[in-house]
């Protein structure tokens, strides 16, 4: 399997695994930023709506909440592919953002508690601001580093989790090459005492994972003004 | 007397977040005699607080050090020169410590005796029954209420009076030679302030110990302290015993500091600040190198001469005159039920304002004063609409506010304006000045595009005496002081007919509490707004308002005119208790030093 010509060696069809981890890449970054993107946003809409108004708001979404994690994941996973009836880098991002908010909103909505009754918002409702008004412009900017550290956490929970829906028969098709497809392989060629293939995938996700926390905090600071 | 505690040219230094070092305390000197009071006098930033921590050794061992040369010794040993756990040795047994915060000094996870009890068990050896008993007795000592049942509460089940004496029966358990009080009645109520400056006194008496007070209030300087140290930028600025210093201050910044509190007799037209004791050049430091505080008092406010003279009652704004006009705002039986859940099931209500009736004249100012719990806050949010009353009227010049559709009351809401008790919480912190001033003005429509709304904010900015390259700043740039001067600005910038002040100078040192009183005054004048001066403060109440109302357990329990309520006169009961715990009536009744 180790072609002298290839570079980082070969999978077992004879497929320079250099090109798969670089192919591999462009999916599962898309997948990742693209199913973090999704819950987050979800996560945060529900978690600011629950921890604004509270009452009976609070009550469903929690409800919500409370289905969402009282369902095993897999039921859940195998849920949500059932209804979608297709394969594809969509369907993934659907899954994965459809199911993995909950951390998110939970966060959320703890942050928003907090928020609303801090006396700049009080003073906020004072000159009259609006609802909308007091939790988006308002609260929003001030609770942003939570929401971007669970994003860079999502991104690498999503680019792995890829390789549970691979596993199940939800992943990507045959045809096209993500790091899920390429740890899916790895298993039986580990039992046969072959390494490389997860040692480069798992150095390439490694870079990306370092890389895009970099990124969150980077941008975290940057939204600070106490910190320019 | 023998000398207890020497410091000696004490530096301390901080690390900047930039790797430099700065000095925090700059070579200070003081003793503290065996059994004496010392209180150690200055504003925030003054090093007081460095310094006490400093002895205590509680300074973070990272990011702060103690510069070569300094001293500090304990009853003749090297406190510097020991190790740390020699030194926790000596703290705790010999030199204990009070805190502000009650609160959050006790572990809210033990009961208030274990944690007493811990204090025995370490230092002194005893068993776990031989510690809760003594606790008990210490308990007593201090003069909690059912002493054997306190020791099995928790501290939220505590009065903030109570915690603090839980405090102090931890701190003097080991019967220490030297108690170091950090501002121990800075969050209390001022008839509580009164009872644990008494129990401080008295135990110091009964146990011979040395007391080292920290605060700000020369007020509760002048009760205890027998020799003073004013503070102030880390250094000394004068020393001596408490009667000198205090009747006859040398220090300009002493002197300034006695005279910018408002006083209990007389009114003065306006306040004496600190620049005019200490001049331009030596004021522009004081709030930490940020110019714009000591610019108002050149640029915008027209200042006469100081003078702490009495002036006659028509001389100042408006006091005395008669109102003719219809009120602005009227009350009327305004109560307000808070049902507070208790057990799993059980409602229990709360009923934080009684049938509240008043009413306020346009141009006027009513002072509104009572302890925390007495619902003045109440008072304020439920005139804002922030809470919704439980009963009875609010009528803002004829219209009953409760009646509004949310529609028309958003066009009230210009007519009525709130400023909160603290500078820090009530300012977005993501928002640049001139994004917070033109908020309001974009929500309500006031001017026609963003050019003439950024001059009307340079307008605001101006007349609340900042500078205006100020705008593009965020409000963590700003001090105490002038963050209160935007969240004014905000205000203002509504044109509002009655401004609700809640606390709102409270938070501010004495100098800065000064200059704002002046600011609030000064627009008072020009822009003819009524004021709805809520604070626990009586003086400041006092010097602000034309009249007062006295708020207790939710009702008012006396109304009149400001200076009638000092003026020695029969009065409620309640309001009585209130006046004869300020603390320093002595030091004020002495005279002004100028």
């Amino acid at each position: 399997m180790r072609a002298a010509t290839l570079f980082l060696g070969a999978d077992k069809w004879g497929r320079s695994i250099a090109l798969k981890v670089m192919k591999g890449a462009e999916t599962s970054v898309l997948v990742g930023i693209a199913a973090a993107l999704l819950a987050t946003f979800i996560g945060t809409v529900l978690g600011a709506f629950a921890g604004y108004w509270g009452g009976w708001v609070d009550a469903l979404i929690e409800w919500l909440y409370g289905v969402f994690t009282a369902i095993p994941y897999l039921l859940l996973v195998f849920a949500i592919a059932a209804v979608l009836q297709q394969k594809g880098v969509f369907t993934i991002i659907l899954i994965l953002g459809l199911t993995g908010w909950t951390g998110v909103y939970r966060l959320i909505r703890a942050e928003y508690l907090k928020h609303k009754v801090r006396e700049y918002v009080l003073a906020a409702e004072a000159i009259g601001a609006s609802h909308a008004r007091r939790m988006f412009v308002h609260i929003l900017p001030n609770v942003s580093h939570v929401i971007l550290v669970q994003l860079s956490q999502q991104v690498v929970n999503f680019i792995k989790a890829e390789v549970i829906l691979s596993f199940l028969g939800f992943g990507v098709p045959v045809d096209v090459v993500s790091w899920g497809s390429i740890l899916n392989e790895t298993p039986n060629e580990l039992i046969l005492g072959y390494g490389w293939q997860l040692m480069t995938c798992g150095l390439a996700m490694a870079t990306l994972v370092t890389a895009f926390a970099m990124l969150t905090d980077a941008l975290r600071d940057a939204l600070d003004p106490r910190l320019k | 007397m023998k000398t207890l505690l020497e410091i000696s040219q004490l530096r301390v230094s901080f690390r900047q977040e930039e790797g430099a070092w700065r000095e925090a305390v700059r070579g200070v000197s003081f003793t503290v005699p065996e059994s004496g009071v010392v209180a150690l006098v200055g504003e925030s930033g003054s090093g007081k607080s460095v310094s006490s921590l400093a002895v205590m050794g509680l300074l973070p061992p990272r990011g702060s050090r103690i510069e070569a040369g300094s001293l500090i010794r304990f009853a003749g040993q090297d406190m510097l020169a020991m190790t740390p756990s020699q030194r926790r040795q000596l703290c705790g047994a010999d030199i204990s410590m009070v805190f502000q915060e009650p609160m959050s000094s006790l572990n809210p996870v033990f009961r208030a005796g274990d944690q007493v009890a811990e204090m025995l068990r370490l230092h002194e050896g005893m068993t776990r029954s031989q510690a809760l008993e003594r606790t008990r007795e210490l308990f007593e000592e201090v003069g909690l209420p059912d002493p054997g049942q306190k020791l099995r509460s928790y501290p939220h089940m505590l009065s903030g009076g109570q915690q603090q004496r839980v405090m102090i029966a931890m701190a003097i358990a080991c019967k220490p030679k030297l108690l170091i009080a950090d501002e121990p009645t800075t969050a209390l109520d001022v008839t509580i302030q009164r009872q644990i400056l008494d129990l401080l006194a008295d135990l110091r008496s009964r146990y011979q110990m040395a007391l080292l007070f920290i605060t700000h209030d020369l007020g509760v300087v002048s009760d205890i302290a027998e020799h003073v140290v004013v503070m102030r930028d880390g250094q000394v600025r004068e020393q001596g015993p408490a009667s000198e210093v205090l009747s006859a201050p040398k220090d300009a910044y002493t002197q300034a500091l006695l005279a910018c509190r408002p006083p209990l007799q007389g009114r003065p037209s306006r306040l004496p600040q600190v620049e005019d004791f200490l001049g331009a050049a030596n004021g522009a430091d004081f709030t930490g190198g940020k110019a714009s505080e000591k610019q108002d008092v050149q640029t915008t406010h027209q200042r006469e001469t100081v003078s702490l003279q009495e002036e006659p009652l028509s001389a100042g704004h408006q006091h005395g005159e008669p109102f003719v006009q219809a009120p602005l705002l009227q009350v009327l039986g305004l109560s307000k039920t808070f049902q507070i859940r208790q057990g799993l099931f059980g409602f229990r209500s709360f009923e934080a304002l009684k049938k509240v009736t008043f009413s306020l004249k346009r141009g006027e100012t009513l002072g509104v004063v009572g302890e925390s719990g007495c619902g003045k806050t109440t008072l304020g949010l439920s005139l804002m609409r922030l809470q919704a009353p439980s009963g009875g009227k609010v009528l803002f010049d004829g219209i009953d506010l409760a009646a509004l559709s949310e529609t028309q009351w958003q066009a009230m809401r210009r007519r009525i304006q709130i400023v909160f008790q603290n500078p820090y919480a009530s300012l977005n912190p993501r928002f640049t000045v001139a994004q917070i001033l033109m908020e309001p003005m974009h929500i309500h429509g006031i001017g026609r595009n963003e050019r003439e709304r950024l001059d009307r904010a340079i307008g605001l900015m101006s007349q609340v005496g900042l500078p205006v390259d100020a705008l593009n700043r965020y409000p963590h740039e700003f001090s105490g002081g002038q963050r209160q001067r935007i969240a004014i600005a905000r205000c203002l910038a509504l044109e509002p007919e009655l401004l609700i002040l809640d606390e709102s100078v409270s938070a501010l040192d004495v100098s800065v509490q000064a200059q704002v009183l002046n600011l609030l005054k000064d627009l008072q004048s020009t822009l003819g707004m009524a004021y709805l001066f809520i604070s626990h403060d009586l003086a400041v109440v006092r010097y602000l308002s034309d009249r007062i109302l006295v708020m207790n357990g939710g009702e008012v329990v006396e109304e009149g005119a400001a200076d009638a309520l000092f003026d020695g006169g029969k009065h409620h009961r309640y309001t009585e208790r209130l006046l004869a715990s300020i603390p320093g009536q002595h030091l004020r009744i002495q005279g002004n030093p100028i």
